[in-house]
């Protein structure tokens, strides 16, 4: 195996989340057009396998299905700034990476019966953007809360990754530049 | 002159003038820390999803596929900051004494060879002082200040134990769609 190889082998994920077509040529993966928008547009900070915990960033992997528990969380993910501006247009190609997110990324936390986004859904969505700032964060905190209670998804989904200690509401604000 | 043009030039002289280390990268990395993104509207929007050969840029054109030491390298289309196959690493692995950062500025660069996309993970080292071998600073399908996680003059070790840069690698994820 070449040094390559190793590299990739490293940075994706071992489980299912990006599986991966292998070009006959070079033995690169070749992945498809939601999981390169994913890539480019989403894994610098999510992380390519949907964690990049320590750093301060949500963590994806087997966490963010459960927003898919109730309408107003299922929202909440299209209507996220970075999501509802981010730069695809086409709506049915934005609904192809956020069911990637959720279903493949998500894995385990994806309640049964969820339905996938639907290209019209989410051009719905995507022209009611949440703004930027402690209304936001309040927001979250809120669907979050409705989703500990209701749906099992664990307590620490309040914070940016599993396992992280509680970070107080004037740290999680002042990250915001509230 | 459009004003998506003159913000362009004005956003390249500012990068030149600025270190890495500067205020303005550490305000940027504040931003990217932030679970939330400040946002304005983004006229390059098709233009960044556009992954097809035909998007082949000034760059793409003239990359080389044998030296991962020199700057017109063509994985290092969108890289900005030392080589770490300069400095005691590899294109893909950090020199002795760093550590690879858990998050990552993403680049779309073509092979000469094949003529595909493919996509690269700008993977800082962190730990110890900027190499300072090997500067290169490409802007291939970046320079979104709006967007700061498409803005490749910020240092990327949030989430590493340090934030002292000291190079970068292109670590090849897989061929693009």
């Amino acid at each position: 195996m070449n040094r390559s190889g190793v590299a990739w082998l490293g940075i994706l994920p071992a489980g299912a989340a990006m599986a991966v077509a292998m070009t006959a040529a070079a033995g690169t993966p070749r992945i498809t057009t939601a999981q390169s928008d994913y890539v480019e547009h989403c894994a610098g900070c999510h992380g390519i396998s949907g964690s990049s915990a320590p750093a301060p960033v949500p963590e994806l992997r087997d966490r963010v299905g459960y927003f898919m528990c109730n309408g107003e969380a299922r929202d909440y993910l299209i209507r996220l700034p970075n999501v509802a501006h981010a730069p695809i247009r086409d709506s049915g190609e934005l609904a192809d990476l956020m069911n990637f997110v959720v279903f493949s990324i998500g894995g385990k936390s994806v309640p049964d019966g969820a339905q996938p986004y639907q290209a019209e859904e989410v051009a719905r969505l995507r022209a009611e953007p949440l703004r930027p700032g402690a209304a936001l964060l309040a927001r979250r905190r809120q669907l979050v809360g409705d989703l500990i209670r209701t749906c099992d998804a664990p307590a620490d989904l309040q914070e940016f990754y599993a396992g992280q200690a509680p970070e107080s509401r004037e740290q999680q604000d002042s990250r915001a530049g509230a | 002159m459009t004003s998506q043009s003159r913000t362009e030039r004005f956003v390249r002289k500012l990068a030149r003038g600025t270190s890495r280390r500067s205020i303005l990268s550490r305000i940027g990395l504040g931003l990217v820390s932030a679970p939330v993104f400040p946002l304005l509207p983004v006229e390059r929007a098709h233009a960044a999803k556009d992954r097809s050969v035909q998007a082949k840029t000034s760059f793409a054109r003239h990359a080389q596929t044998t030296d991962d030491t020199k700057c017109d390298y063509w994985r290092y289309c969108a890289i900005d900051g030392s080589l770490c196959t300069c400095c005691g690493g590899g294109i893909h692995t950090c020199p002795p004494g760093t550590e690879a950062s858990p998050t990552s500025w993403v680049g779309t660069c073509i092979n000469p060879d094949d003529g595909k996309a493919y996509l690269i993970a700008y993977r800082d080292c962190c730990g110890t002082a900027d190499c300072g071998q090997c500067y290169c600073d490409n802007t291939d399908r970046g320079n979104q200040v709006y967007r700061p996680q498409e803005n490749n003059d910020i240092i990327w070790c949030f989430g590493a134990s340090s934030m002292e840069y000291h190079c970068s690698t292109a670590v090849m994820v897989g061929a693009a769609e």
